[in-house]
């Protein structure tokens, strides 16, 4: 059977961390994608603590999920990457150390960080785009190997530079798996968002289910969710968005993916009915995964 | 304490009338909106006897009141007149006064008809869109004050035209009202549906809650859903980006006191329909009480 997972975010936002893997295991999810980027922001939270409270934090939540019986399968660090202000890529220079190793005692095999966007950089030329985004995981790399646990571009959509929308350099699928080959290192993996190539697809870019195919077997990680291909909706699969689900399942099975099948929704929203729409959903998506698309 | 109410149609089309009553109360529903739109000339309930119609929806009115549900509106067709053709005019009088007869019988006050549309009509004149409109409705005006049940005019949102999208001409909510002004009965109100208005938004239609005050206290029913402004996706209120306080705070403005009535896409949930109304019908309970938000 499919194993599916919840990317916890908004959970950990609502109820801390404890407390989110403990409603995702009762929605009856395998695993989760544990979210590192709340971490880092503020001068007391745990990334500025010492390296015993830094260690001691994240292997007592590993242990809290392993009682639980549920995988950390994957950890999500930073959105928001290097930019041109020198400010904010030394303080992604901290938190990604930190976000590797956090992932690393969690027992998580990889972790999201984006590749660098042209929300930030604005509309240069694609030498720095691509130089620049060499230039920041060739940084990560080092560390990615010592914690022993993998970097894993995502694939993008679209961005918004000077007003006006447009593609976002790396969500050209060639453009990413170009950068992928390039880092020298076998610490990396992609993970196939599908709502991020589903708004590329208004700039011309293939649907998720080439994209899974052109990037093959490197993919180990996923993001799961759907739009209407104007907003990153972050919705739940069917639920108005446009992807063909049954094509982007086929396209996993060619391509032999074992990994889990792990959604990332928008689901702030919901507000104080939270931890119930997380396990309605733990229910829909099991179903929604077992019959490949269809409910 | 503010009522809320669904939609029914899918959970019709998947369960039957009856036991979609029946999950509709169980997941906490106060009312719903009956759908007719199922229903045609020719059918065994449309077309048949007298008896069997009256029977029918007598049978619908009974099972509500006995689970203490409100059929607080009904949804007669989408599709109204199109251009040239009489037939077509002939079949929507004919299906607009069984749409009004039944809403009659089932207790409900009123019943939604759609404008004509530019998906349909194409690029018209404003003229000829407003004489058309004006046509129609009088048209069935006899038999909504006949039966004694309301026609509604629901808010419209974009149009396909020539592979074009466009704002239907009765987005504007001035237009709207023109038409309402135009109907020469009392038996008329209007529906506002939250999403079509918000995706006409992006063609300088106001937002939902602007609309609300412009059409006032003759705002009786409604159709909430949400959407990002580009398609009309029937999303659950919060899902896309209206400013539901601002609705709320519209609403309570012009006095309303009628049901918050939902008109979600379900269809996708599939088998997991009923479990899906069970959280669907707690989430509206709390987003209507505590006034767009959760």
């Amino acid at each position: 059977m499919k194993e599916i997972s919840i990317s916890t975010g908004p959970l950990q936002r609502k109820y801390g961390d404890e407390k989110a893997l403990k409603i995702a295991k009762a929605a009856g999810f395998d695993a989760v994608d544990f979210n590192l980027e709340g971490y880092g922001m503020t001068d007391d939270c745990i990334y500025h603590a010492s390296e015993d409270a830094f260690g001691t934090y994240f292997t007592s939540l590993k242990k809290k999920a392993e009682e639980l019986g549920i995988r950390i399968g994957q950890t999500h660090g930073r959105c928001g990457t290097f930019a041109p202000e020198k400010d904010r890529c030394d303080f992604v220079r901290f938190v990604t150390e930190r976000d590797l190793k956090a992932t690393m005692y969690l027992g998580s095999p990889a972790c999201v960080i984006h590749s660098i966007s042209t929300m930030s950089w604005g509309i240069v030329p694609p030498e720095v785009m691509r130089e620049e985004n060499q230039k920041m995981f060739s940084e990560f790399i080092p560390l990615a190997e010592e914690y022993r646990v993998k970097i894993s571009q995502e694939t993008f959509g679209d961005a918004v530079a000077d007003g006006v929308r447009v593609l976002d350099f790396f969500g050209d699928v060639h453009e990413l798996k170009a950068q992928h080959e390039q880092l020298e290192t076998s610490w990396k993996t992609l993970c196939m968002d599908t709502g991020h190539v589903n708004k590329a697809t208004a700039f011309g870019i293939m649907p998720a289910e080439e994209a899974i195919r052109l990037l093959g077997k490197d993919i180990t990680l996923t993001h799961l969710h759907d739009n209407n291909t104007f907003s990153d909706q972050h919705l739940p699969p069917k639920m108005g968005g446009t992807i063909n689900w049954g094509n982007v399942f086929d396209a996993f099975d060619e391509i032999g993916y074992s990994g889990t099948y792990n959604f990332e929704l928008a689901l702030d929203y919901f507000g104080d009915t939270l931890e119930d729409a997380v396990i309605f959903l733990g229910k829909y998506l099991r179903k929604f995964v077992d019959g490949r698309g269809i409910v | 304490m503010k009522k809320i109410g669904l939609s029914m149609g899918v959970v019709c089309r998947n369960f039957g009338w009856e036991r979609a009553m029946e999950i509709c109360k169980k997941s906490g529903f106060d009312a719903i909106d009956f759908n007719l739109e199922e229903y045609n000339i020719g059918d065994e309930i449309y077309g048949g006897s007298e008896d069997a119609f009256l029977t029918h929806f007598t049978k619908i009115k009974e099972k509500a009141k006995e689970l203490e549900l409100e059929i607080s509106q009904t949804h007669g067709r989408c599709r109204t007149y199109i251009p040239d053709d009489d037939k077509n005019r002939e079949w929507f009088h004919q299906v607009a006064e069984k749409d009004l007869k039944a809403t009659a019988v089932l207790g409900s006050p009123a019943c939604v008809q759609h404008f004509i549309n530019n998906t349909r009509w194409g690029m018209r004149s404003h003229e000829e869109m407003r004489a058309v409109s004006n046509e129609m409705f009088a048209n069935i005006v006899p038999y909504a004050e006949k039966y004694k049940v309301k026609i509604a005019l629901e808010t419209f949102g974009a149009a396909k035209v020539k592979g074009a999208r466009t704002r239907d001409f009765f987005a504007d909510p001035y237009e709207m009202k023109r038409q309402f002004d135009a109907m020469d009965t009392t038996y008329k109100t209007f529906c506002v549906d939250t999403g079509h208005t918000h995706e006409a938004e992006s063609f300088w239609v106001p937002p939902p809650e602007e609309v609300i005050r412009i059409l006032g206290k003759d705002v009786t029913i409604l159709h909430l859903h949400d959407n990002t402004g580009h398609w009309d996706d029937h999303l659950l209120p919060g899902m896309g980006d209206i400013n539901w306080p601002g609705v709320f705070d519209a609403l309570d403005e012009i006095g309303y006191s009628g049901v918050y009535n939902c008109e979600l896409r379900l269809g996708f949930y599939g088998d997991m329909l009923e479990e899906a109304l069970a959280f669907i019908g707690k989430y509206m309970r709390k987003f209507v009480d505590e006034h767009g938000k959760v």
